[in-house]
């Protein structure tokens, strides 16, 4: 094994192949930046570029664009809320408020480091447990899968405000609904497609996130009149990029949970980024205190740090199953595969014995990768975040241009930008009433997983769903899931006790 | 009795989700049946019909529950001025024009007309900054995906009814 890392070393640290790594990640930053172009299109528009190049270093080439588009993806999420990628939802959660704050370069840089640590986390694990890891993956069978999805679900008490629950629970019915729409994936058959050829393929979530985040929030500050305000500092400026010490203190954690739990959710195949994301952000809501608890959704720190360590974190989880066993973590390594395949290298066991040299080449420029994304992006910050000194009545359209594109060159529909726009008008009015809008793409993202997961273990069962309580991994992902339903309601009922015994207390001192 | 008191934001949004799901539930029947889905345990229509049971269902519980009073914050948005309501209606009716446009007069020039007429809409009345951000930024959108990225875009069907070569 040390002489593959060895070999790996030497392969990934020869000047060519720095220069593709530092060539990707600046590539894959920019592409990410643009809404709709996220890290699977980044890495398909760089397939024809690697033809030229010998497996390794075109291995190397993707490995750093899909890097630098998870950051650039987290970077359009914090400045303009316009998260291009699922995996980059839940960093839009409280890295927009904070940038509103006027401490975007705070957002940047915190996200800076925790997808870092969270890539570093990731590649070290990678290196030492890929082979054991690559086995518990196998060991996941449909039922723990759907267990897994519906703790995803639960994220929505991260999601939802205070008094929101109801609402939250509502709306991830909506995206639930929404993503029922087209063919179904088991049968096949049309659902609510009104006879539509357009709608059989559904919705993509593309459109979804740009119409519900996009497009609803900067047509809704036109509603509250921002475009008429003069420009405040704080809105323009980029603030500080230096954390304090005690800033570091609390978020260090966060991090270090994230990222191992982003890699664990990773390595399972067809989870993915996305999943680990909203995961890390419930779990470390739901284990602040109550002061900082409140917090979330608001500029929290430790919201925007959890989200980013895991989404990296899993993006290189998700190679596990790619390198050991030939199945695509998410799109974009199933993008990688084609192109491996395309190289005449058949990724699985064998590939550590066959072409050690691309294996632990590509293994070790993902931690090469992560330092040339912090040192290329910090420097960057600056520049990057000059977007939010562009006026509103100017940013306002271009940032609706910019959505409104990325959702059109996904489909070359225009259709697609007419459905964006009446889903953005509900999408607003729903916001008027009370409802929080990240349900909405929780449920949509993790419904299709739920139902194909839950209607497979449901066959391999007999159409029994006694596989909650005979798969230990099922039945110990959902007692988890449990817990995190039952303790806000374990919480409140202990907050009502204690402000009951304050009462009792006062009224006895005025006694 | 003041009925006013009894609509809050809430059982208004209960009402619209009601009737969501309702509707929802109503286009169930139509979704196909397979010959085998009598043996299945589940099959296309289950989870649809979960989904509505549990949109009615939860739409119920907020209409019981959300009778609390509204917040300032409420308010707010309720009182919103009818000339901001009608520049960001404005603004979702040239967005959605805009799909139109492209297929029409082409990639590049409907940007150029978006983007103009997104900034007149919103109150900018500089010429030269209208001017030069729209075609700056239509000019380097085209040619990042056209020519970096090599992405096809829509020429304008306009260009090709008039043009003498076709």
């Amino acid at each position: 094994m040390f002489e593959g890392i060895a070999g790996g070393l030497g392969t990934a640290l020869a000047p060519f192949n720095l220069l593709m790594v530092t060539l990707g990640c600046f590539a894959g930053t920019f592409i990410g930046l643009l809404p709709g172009l996220g890290p699977i299109s980044a890495v398909a528009l760089m397939i024809p570029l690697t033809y030229g190049l010998d497996p390794a270093s075109g291995m190397i080439l993707m490995a750093g664009v899909y890097y630098g588009a998870v950051f650039g993806g987290s970077t359009s999420s914090i400045l303009i809320n316009a998260p291009g990628t699922a995996s980059t939802v839940a960093t839009s959660f409280d890295g927009y408020p904070l940038a509103q704050l006027g401490q975007a370069g705070r957002a940047l840089a915190l996200a800076a480091y925790a997808s870092f640590t969270g890539g570093t986390v990731g590649a070290v694990a990678l290196l030492v447990a890929a082979p054991l890891l690559a086995q518990l993956a196998l060991s996941f069978q449909s039922p723990d899968y759907f267990a897994l999805m519906v703790l995803g679900l639960t994220a929505i008490t991260a999601m939802a405000g205070r008094g929101q629950m109801l609402q939250a629970a509502l709306m991830t019915v909506l995206g639930l609904m929404l993503g029922t729409v087209g063919a179904d994936a088991t049968s096949g058959l049309p659902r609510f497609t009104f006879g539509r050829l357009d709608l059989i393929d559904g919705f993509s979530f593309l459109l979804l996130a740009m119409a519900t985040f996009a497009l609803a929030e900067v047509v809704g500050s036109v509603l509250v009149g921002k475009h008429r305000e003069v420009q405040t500092r704080g809105r323009a400026e980029l603030g500080s990029m230096r954390l304090t010490r005690s800033e570091v203190r609390d978020v260090a954690p966060v991090v270090g949970r994230s990222s191992v739990l982003g890699f664990l959710v990773g390595v399972l195949p067809g989870v993915g980024a996305t999943l680990a994301s909203f995961i890390a952000y419930g779990v470390e809501r739901n284990l602040a205190p109550a002061a900082r608890k409140k917090r979330f959704g608001k500029g929290s720190l430790r919201g925007l740090a959890a989200p980013e360590a895991a989404n990296n974190a899993a993006s290189t989880g998700s190679f596990v199953p790619l390198l050991t066993l030939g199945i695509p973590g998410s799109g974009t390594t199933a993008i990688m595969l084609g192109a491996l395949i395309a190289y005449g290298i058949q990724p699985g066991p064998r590939l550590f014995v066959d072409h050690p040299e691309v294996f632990w080449s590509v293994i070790v420029s993902m931690y090469v990768g992560n330092i040339v994304l912090l040192l290329l992006n910090l420097p960057l910050i600056p520049y990057l975040a000059r977007l939010l000194r562009v006026p509103i009545q100017l940013l306002v359209p271009l940032v609706i241009l910019f959505s409104v594109v990325g959702v059109y060159l996904v489909s070359f529909n225009t259709v697609d930008i007419q459905i964006m726009v009446l889903i953005a008008l509900v999408a607003l009015l729903l916001k008027g009433l009370g409802f929080p809008m990240a349900p909405v793409l929780l449920g949509f993202i993790l419904g299709g997983y739920l139902e194909d997961n839950l209607q497979r273990a449901l066959i391999l069962y007999d159409g029994s769903v006694r596989f909650l309580w005979e798969r230990p991994a099922a039945l110990g992902i959902m007692l988890v899931t449990l817990c995190f339903l039952l303790w806000p309601a374990f919480e409140h009922f202990r907050g009502a006790q204690e402000l009951a015994s304050r009462r009792r207390s006062s009224s006895a001192e005025l006694d | 009795m003041n009925w006013s008191v009894l609509v809050t934001r809430k059982r208004l949004g209960a009402i619209v989700f009601l009737g969501l799901s309702l509707f929802y539930g109503a286009q169930i029947p139509d979704i196909p049946r397979l010959p085998v889905d009598a043996l299945e345990a589940m099959n296309a229509r289950s989870m649809p019909w979960v989904l509505a049971g549990a949109g009615v269902l939860l739409s119920i519980a907020l209409f019981v529950f959300g009778g609390k009073p509204e917040s300032r914050g409420d308010a707010a948005v309720a009182s919103a001025n009818p000339h901001h309501v009608l520049t960001a209606l404005l603004l979702f009716g040239w967005t959605g024009l805009y799909g139109a446009l492209l297929e029409w007069v082409g990639f590049f020039l409907a940007t150029l007309m978006f983007l103009i007429g997104g900034f007149l809409l919103l109150g900018e009345r500089r010429g030269r900054v209208i001017a030069g951000t729209a075609l700056v930024a239509a000019g380097v959108l085209f040619l990042v995906l056209r020519f970096g990225l090599g992405l096809y875009l829509p020429q304008g069907s306009l260009w090709v009814l008039v043009s003498p070569n076709v």
